[in-house]
């Protein structure tokens, strides 16, 4: 009987601990072949028509920064670490200020990432000049 | 000991010399990323492309792009994704977009993408945009078989005049079509620099590059779509079309360009299509015909009142 207590916990321990790590994925894998679109630029939420988006490959990330496209060959450095930069751009012209300045700030969010977690469906790119958050 | 000193002095120099180089070439050079005013008449099939709020008369720049034929503009695939014919225009014979009554004003029948189109590499950014009506406006013909490298080429455009030093990224759109001439680079150098150097690309077969890699002289945000034009047979032709870059006019990058001749064809075949029924006759057409039936009885109540 005893035994079958310790097996309990024993499994229970280890169905927890699985399922911690199933909440948070930071592995390489877990990035590529989806697409994202974003959510927010450090805390504040989206909103209009021009939603950014970032897809990923096995090396590439692309997609649409508000105005123009963009790509970019991505590398991990480790365990949830990631590069972007540099970024390639089209060179159309972005009239509105507020989609100038979206745009500003998501390529240079990108270019500055060093960091990415995705915990309950929200893609999270962290670095020197923010947080982005993307919904698939 | 005292040469290797004066060797890292050496060095120490040369890296704030460089430094100091690529900053002074980058930062706010007042012009398109180098070059000057175009005169009028200079680059007289180079267009401008509008887009229009549905139900709106005006309009917001968004693109350049190139007559090569009397009713077809030769632009970027980017430039046009997600748009509308009914809702663009093009701008021709002006200069200076300050003045809405210059030139031509003709509204797009028809945008026809690259099929191939990839905008996760933007190899094949290319669109043909056929317009309502004839421009009386010379056409540019298209460069044949392969330029060579370090062939001067000429740019020109109404895109952004001053790149931020920090970003790289252009601001401060310009009214006035400005011209730069730049050379072309071998697909070798292009795909050393921008792939192995910059990690960046691939720079596919279907694109061509332009610039000296010195930085200060290049293309910008505003100038896609527009034309890359060289000298052939004693006349300015079509060499390929304003694409994407990393940043402006910084050090060690080239402009890439949608390289025209590996799409000849297509452009050809495109245009030589049976032409697209008109959308709007299309449509009046069709009311006509459903309310002919209403008119006709109309018409025959009122001859029996007559009678």
């Amino acid at each position: 009987m005893q035994n079958m207590n310790r097996l309990i916990i024993l499994l229970s321990t280890l169905l927890t601990l699985v399922s911690c790590a199933g909440g948070i994925k930071s592995n390489p894998s877990s990035l590529v072949d989806t697409q994202w679109k974003l959510l927010s630029i450090n805390g504040i939420p989206f909103e209009g028509k021009s939603q950014p988006t970032i897809s990923f490959n096995a090396t590439r990330a692309s997609g649409f920064a508000g105005c123009n496209r963009y790509f970019s060959n991505y590398i991990f450095t480790n365990q949830g670490q990631i590069n972007f930069d540099p970024i390639a751009r089209t060179k159309m012209l972005c009239h509105k200020r507020r989609i100038r300045r979206l745009e500003r700030h998501f390529i240079a969010g990108l270019r500055t990432a060093n960091a990415f977690s995705i915990y309950n469906g929200i893609l999270e790119i962290k670095g020197r000049e923010g947080i982005l958050q993307f919904e698939q | 000991m005292f040469n290797i000193a004066k060797a890292i002095c050496l060095l120490l120099c040369l890296s704030v010399i460089t430094v100091h180089a690529e900053t002074t070439l980058t930062r706010g050079d007042p012009r398109i990323i180098g070059g000057e005013i175009a005169d009028f008449g200079d680059w007289p099939s180079t267009a401008a492309l509008f887009v229009t709020k549905k139900g709106h008369e005006e309009g917001t720049y968004s693109c350049g792009g190139a007559l090569i034929a009397p009713q077809w503009v030769l632009t970027a695939a980017h430039c046009v994704k997600g748009e509308q014919a009914t809702n663009m225009f093009v701008r021709l014979g002006t200069t200076d977009l300050s003045d809405n009554q210059a030139g031509e004003r003709i509204k797009v029948k028809k945008i026809i993408s690259y099929p191939q189109y990839n905008e996760a590499t933007f190899d094949n950014d290319l669109a043909l945009i056929e317009l309502k009506n004839v421009s009386k406006i010379k056409t540019i013909p298209l460069f044949i078989g392969d330029i060579e490298e370090g062939t001067p080429a000429a740019v020109v455009g109404w895109g952004t005049r001053n790149v931020n030093p920090f970003t790289g990224e252009g601001f401060n759109p310009s009214l006035q079509l400005y011209e730069l001439q730049l050379p072309i680079v071998g697909q070798a150098q292009c795909k050393l620099i921008m792939e192995d150097i910059r990690n960046m690309g691939p720079v596919t077969n279907n694109m061509i590059c332009a610039g000296t890699g010195l930085g200060g002289e290049d293309t910008c945000q505003g100038d896609s779509g527009g034309p890359l034009m060289a000298m052939q047979n004693d006349e300015i032709r079509l060499v390929g079309v304003i694409s994407w870059g990393f940043g402006c006019a910084k050090p060690n990058t080239y402009g890439v360009y949608t390289r025209l001749n590996k799409f000849s064809k297509w452009i050809k075949s495109s245009m030589e299509a049976k032409p697209s029924n008109d959308s709007e006759d299309s449509e009046g057409g069709a009311i006509f015909w459903m309310l002919f039936p209403f008119f006709a009885l109309l018409l025959a109540y009122k001859a029996r009142r007559i009678d």
